[in-house]
């Protein structure tokens, strides 16, 4: 069976198949071995104490597993170990998609790393991270900060981890975005340069323009939400604010207490709370106003927090 | 009729037919606060088509899936839902009965969820409905009148297929599957501390006397307007002036044209019958 090496999260995966999007690499040692065979043996074997399952993906102190009909089943081990079940005529992109999201989350939870639903790019003071829900434009605006000459850090999941200080610094993902066809249109850029996720879907994996390969200090969050009115507004945010955001888009943030690990999760979203400003962006559904956006995230960005002059955001009000 | 305790209420309507005041009325009922809930906080939001909180529960990114693979797995995650309330879970719906999306139910049948479901004269609904689109009146008309009508979720939110009014009602009405007990909006407004005793009890809530008073005080129609002005409502779509716009029945003498009154009949006369609407 060929074998491949990919970059990724600062990890060496060794791998049976292609991850597609992640960077090739060469090294001597892998962090992470991605196999292709059955499960169930291995679930099995490393069940361990309490069980919670749901649906579509269960998990214990030893393992997780997650299974996408008609695709493929992925089983995490250990933080070093994915085993893909593929489906009868599963594609690879089809398989990656989930495994991209899911699965490496797992497996970057169970290495201790902290997992936030957000994109990232390289600033003079740090990362700069746009966190938020699916749809929130967390991409397309990385994508957009990369054209004004912020390097790429991360797209969608962001792992983080802390150093002696507890000061949080992320590790970067791999050099690709996925934008829907709609947002390539806006960057006048072709749908038919880029490798489709799924064939049936009109979204893309977009190589980054410029790439952040090292570990970068977190300098800013900023949570991007959508409002019913035609402006955009930077609004800073509270503790109490930013402890709520933080956690609920921790991402796959149910993984962690189902693999144990509950109590990392909640002292790594108090030290993020702690130690990043955070500004929360609202914009209207539609027009989407990227280059405004763009500029006004440009603008925050070489202000220093305490200049910021932002009013504090009224999170009485109902987030979605 | 009383139960034992239910996961999930589906408060369930055509759009503009009262479900957002019941959610009022139920959320200052459930409220120990002296002070009225405010719109923006409501229980009963639409947790069951919120894509983040689908793609938290069954690990699946949502927005990595096909048509087809979520008209599959949002029954599951309904399921999903129904095991994991505390309940009872009141839960806003627009989807029609079945889901003609899916072309399977949404609704798991069983003992431990309910439905309570909202109909308003279609006259109403129309006026209401096309201030609330920002469309116009015979705009609106023809996407009530349409089998196929769905309400967009965007990237939030999963779609809802609407269908026409007259599926949705019967749909609803008729169908076995979930317990349910339907309401009319105009009952509502003639005798709204009666109707929502009946809901109390149906939803297997303790009845609060104090509690029941001031939520009927604090939902009346004027305070949510008042509260929409001072604060706005997230729910608002965009481009309409207000999400509270009259609230009262019979306001489409008003508004509608005899024209556009008589290709409401035409389109849903059955229906309207049935409930006595004409």
């Amino acid at each position: 069976m060929p074998s491949f090496k990919h970059r990724a999260y600062g990890l060496n995966f060794l791998s049976d198949m292609e991850l597609i999007g992640m960077k090739r690499a060469e090294f001597d040692h892998a962090d992470v071995v991605v196999r292709l065979g059955p499960v169930d043996a291995d679930v099995e074997r490393h069940r361990r104490g309490k069980i919670t399952r749901f649906r579509a993906w269960e998990a214990s102190n030893g393992h997780f597993l997650l299974e996408m009909e008609n695709i493929a089943r992925y089983l995490v081990i250990g933080g070093d170990s994915i085993i893909v079940e593929k489906k009868a005529d599963a594609r690879d992109q089809d398989i990656m998609a989930f495994f991209t999201g899911s699965a490496l989350a797992a497996l970057l939870q169970q290495r201790r790393l902290f997992t936030l639903h957000a994109s990232a790019i390289k600033t003079s003071q740090g990362a700069a991270l746009f966190l938020g829900r699916s749809g929130a434009g967390k991409s397309t605006l990385c994508y957009a900060m990369q054209k004004s000459g912020y390097p790429m850090v991360s797209d969608d999941v962001s792992a983080i981890d802390f150093d002696g200080d507890d000061a949080p610094y992320i590790l970067p993902s791999f050099p690709t975005t996925r934008l829907w066809g709609n947002a390539l249109e806006k960057f006048g850029r072709p749908r038919e340069n880029n490798i489709q996720l799924r064939t049936e879907l009109d979204k893309y994996l977009v190589p980054a323009d410029a790439f952040c390969a090292e570990p970068q200090p977190i300098s800013r969050i900023f949570y991007l939400t959508k409002h019913n009115h035609a402006d955009i507004s930077l609004q800073k945010m509270a503790d109490a604010d930013r402890f709520q955001i933080l956690s609920r888009f921790t991402f796959r943030r149910k993984f962690y207490p189902a693999q144990g690990i509950g109590q990392f999760y909640f002292a790594s979203v108090l030290k993020l709370v702690k130690s990043v400003a955070m500004v929360k962006i609202s914009r209207p559904e539609s027009p989407f106003l990227l280059d405004e956006l763009v500029s006004r995230v440009t603008e925050n960005l070489i202000a220093s927090p305490e200049k910021m002059n932002l009013e504090v955001a009224d999170f009485t009000a109902h987030e979605p | 009729m009383s139960h034992d305790i239910l996961s999930i209420v589906w408060l369930s309507s055509y759009p503009k037919s009262g479900n957002t005041w019941l959610r009022a009325l139920l959320s200052n009922y459930l409220s120990a606060d002296d002070q009225p809930v405010s719109i923006n906080q409501l229980a009963g939001g639409s947790v069951h088509i919120d894509r983040h909180y689908f793609d938290e529960v069954m690990g699946l990114s949502s927005a990595d899936m096909t048509g087809d693979e979520i008209a599959h797995y949002r029954p599951i995650f309904h399921q999903e839902l129904l095991q994991h309330s505390t309940g009872p879970q009141f839960v806003k719906t627009h989807d029609s009965f079945p889901c003609q999306l899916s072309g399977q139910p949404l609704y798991s049948a069983g003992d431990d969820s309910a439905a309570i479901y909202l109909i308003r004269n279609p006259l109403d609904v129309l006026s209401s409905f096309a201030h609330h689109r920002n469309k116009s009146v015979d705009e609106t008309l023809e996407f009530m009148a349409d089998r196929d009508s769905i309400l967009r979720g965007g990237s939030a939110d999963f779609d809802q297929h609407l269908g026409s009014w007259s599926d949705h009602v019967a749909g609803w009405t008729d169908q076995r599957c979930i317990k349910s007990l339907v309401i009319r909006y105009e009952d509502m407004i003639a005798d709204t501390a009666g109707v929502f005793r009946k809901i109390i009890e149906f939803s297997g809530l303790d009845y609060n006397a104090a509690r029941f008073q001031q939520a009927v005080q604090f939902a009346n129609f004027k305070t949510l307007q008042q509260d929409e002005r001072d604060q706005g409502f997230s729910e608002k779509q965009p481009s309409a002036l207000s999400f509270f716009r009259s609230g009262q029945a019979g306001g489409w003498e008003d508004i509608l044209s005899p024209c556009q009154v008589d290709r409401i009949i035409a389109h849903h006369s059955e229906v309207m019958h049935g409930f006595g609407y004409i």
